[in-house]
């Protein structure tokens, strides 16, 4: 993809938007450190994310994953 | 009793026979017209306001769905998802445990055969999967509801603080089914991808629903729901991000989406109850929406796989267009209906100190954005394929176009209004969406997702395979025992019927000529019957052992007094 360094960089604008925005104007209404720290948000998103591919990709994927005919039931045709 | 039959579902159930039993023309005009006389009683009638809400928005689902089937020609298509419909609207305004079964078997005889409505063969099997799990279903809850019905109970109430018997767990069991509980959930990603493309729109609209309407009536507040429904969310979301065909991805969503409403009603409370039946309220439009628009894709290319579309964003302008928005939507965007109701939802689970469920639920939403906004929207609108990819949006009927506008529009406006949902919610709980805090929440949630998506690329692309599920179970060991069984008891009659005329023909042998008893010499020729001389021994033997036989029962039974 030849626009990713673009989108990249769109990205962390609005990262940097939303954490001063949030550094400043936020009043979280729970007191959890993931309410409070600036940011948290983001590792969440960016930790979750990983481990979202992780377990999907690497782990379910290779447990779980056959070929189409595996049910020998003519598997998938086209649709019409 | 008789308000449970005299119902606006009702509308719906007969249109759906009208269009099956009259002519063309007057079946034209019931399609659409159904629906919208239904969706009209459905605002004027009198009934709790949790009713009123999902009734509100079946109706508008059937109305829109009407709209996209408008050029169908299958009079069976049409008719089944009127009745199938009808029969949800009907259950969610049942009172009394009879009208809520009655109408909830026909809800699944209705759903197999929009499943079946396709005519393809995959259809056909898919659909006797789906029919055999919903009828299981369904006598669970029958059993589940005999037993309540027999203790004195005719009319539905809540079961969460009752005895926890065996009527407790059918009905749990029964109502699981529909609602997709794993691992009662298969049917759903087996049976969705084979019907047509407006059936699917009715199934992912409806079915679920029910069952979510149901376990909030009688089930809100249990506690154990909670822990299925965050598993349901996650492992939802990490199916659909492996998923390749389009339409079974969105049914894996469906089990993720309905998690996070089961989450949120096994948390209770106000805030719960609202927040699952407004983010049932707001998946009904954005699934509904969603589902549209993959079906005109399919529709329009004959394909689909991820893996073999792409680059439609410019062949496709409307749907693209009605898609991105929908699937924005049901990330959570802020200014879209789904961050309406997951405030709610992350409210509830804040609240009441589900800290552990909160921030799973938070890691849905990034599965969510991932294997719906990320995913599929770069796979198939954007970006290019190996080969070309034919599709023309001026064959798609002006019908859909306008069903899928009308879709994203509605996503649109509730969202900027959450008023209107919070209005219509059971207990009018306001989530305050639109507070920094939540916003700036979600905007870093979404960037941060954004970035590993972005890093990992190259690989997020579905691979052509099937993933297993937990109907491996009834179609792989299930199926060769029922199999082998049929072999076994066919075979065994085979051998019992080959022995019995083995035994028959040889005893018929020596019935024939009973002198083959006693001599193997070949029989001579038929004029030779006439000379005594060969047949006197046999015959006399014969008559003597009769003689003797029956001088032996003569005395007999004269000595055996004595």
């Amino acid at each position: 993809m030849q626009n990713k360094k673009k989108i990249y960089l769109l990205i962390f604008i609005i990262l940097a938007v939303t954490l001063t925005i949030e550094k400043f104007f936020a009043h979280p209404h729970f007191s959890n450190i993931w309410n409070t720290l600036p940011g948290a948000d983001i590792i969440i998103g960016f930790a979750g994310a990983w481990l979202l591919i992780f377990l999907s990709k690497i782990v379910i994927s290779s447990l779980l994953q056959r070929d189409n005919g595996y049910y020998e039931d003519g598997g998938e045709d086209d649709a019409e | 009793m008789l308000n449970d039959f005299m119902q606006p579902g009702l509308i719906l159930i007969l249109t759906g026979i009208i269009i099956l039993i009259l002519p063309k023309t007057v079946a034209k005009f019931a399609v659409l017209a159904g629906p919208v006389l239904t969706f009209i009683t459905i605002l004027f009638y009198d009934c709790d306001k949790m009713s009123a809400m999902f009734g509100i928005i079946f109706g508008i689902i059937s109305i829109i769905g009407a709209l996209y089937n408008l050029h169908i020609k299958d009079k069976f298509e049409l008719s089944a998802e009127a009745i199938y419909a009808g029969s949800s609207i009907s259950v969610v305004f049942s009172t009394y445990w009879i009208g809520m079964l009655i109408f909830w078997e026909i809800m699944a005889v209705a759903s197999w055969l929009i499943v079946v409505s396709s005519r393809t063969a995959a259809a056909g099997k898919a659909g006797f999967r789906y029919l055999l799990v919903h009828m299981l279903g369904g006598n669970l809850l029958l059993a589940g509801i005999v037993i309540k019905m027999a203790s004195g109970s005719s009319a539905i109430e809540l079961l969460t603080a009752g005895p926890h018997d065996a009527a407790y767990w059918l009905i749990l069991a029964g109502v699981a089914v529909n609602a997709a509980i794993p691992p009662l959930n298969a049917w759903i990603s087996d049976a969705y991808p084979e019907s047509t493309m407006g059936g699917t729109v009715y199934m992912g609209s409806f079915t679920t629903k029910v069952g979510v309407f149901c376990l909030i009536k009688l089930f809100a507040g249990t506690e154990l729901l909670l822990y299925f429904g965050v598993f349901m969310a996650v492992w939802g979301a990490c199916m659909a991000l492996i998923e390749n065909d389009l339409r079974r991805l969105f049914a894996y969503h469906i089990v993720s989406q309905v998690g996070y409403m089961i989450a949120s009603l096994a948390i209770g409370g106000a805030t719960g109850i609202d927040g699952a039946s407004a983010h049932a309220f707001n998946h009904i439009l954005y699934k509904g929406t969603l589902l549209m628009c993959a079906g005109t894709v399919i529709a329009a290319t004959g394909r689909r796989k991820i893996s073999q579309l792409g680059g439609l964003a410019k062949k496709l302008p409307v749907t693209s267009v009605c898609f991105l928005i929908a699937s924005m939507a049901i990330a959570g965007f802020p200014l879209l209906n789904g961050f309406v109701s997951k405030s709610l939802i992350m409210n509830a689970a804040a609240e009441n100190g589900y800290y552990w469920a909160e921030i799973l639920l938070l890691i849905a939403s990034i599965g969510t954005l991932m294997s719906v906004t990320l995913k599929v929207n770069y796979f198939v609108f954007l970006g290019k394929t190996d080969s070309d990819v034919p599709a023309d949006e001026s064959m798609v009927p002006l019908n859909r176009k306008i069903a899928m506008i009308a879709g994203a529009v509605l996503c649109v406006i509730t969202g900027i209004f959450p008023d209107l949902i919070y209005a219509l919610t059971p207990f009018g709980t306001d989530g305050h969406p639109f507070t920094v805090d939540h916003v700036t929440q979600y905007l870093e949630l979404f960037a941060g997702a954004s970035i590993a998506f972005l890093m990992y690329l190259d690989h997020m692309k579905p691979k052509d395979k099937i993933t297993l599920d937990t109907d491996w179970f009834y179609r792989k060991p299930l199926k060769s025992a029922v199999n082998g069984l049929s072999l076994i008891v066919d075979e065994t009659r085979r051998k019992m019927g080959n022995g019995m005329g083995v035994f028959f023909s040889s005893a018929n042998r020596y019935l024939h000529e009973p002198r083959l008893l006693f001599t193997s010499k070949p029989s001579v020729a038929r004029d030779c019957i006439e000379d005594d001389d060969v047949l006197q021994k046999p015959v006399g033997w014969l008559i003597a052992l009769n003689f003797i036989l029956l001088v032996g029962i003569i005395l007999y039974v004269m000595f055996r007094t004595i």
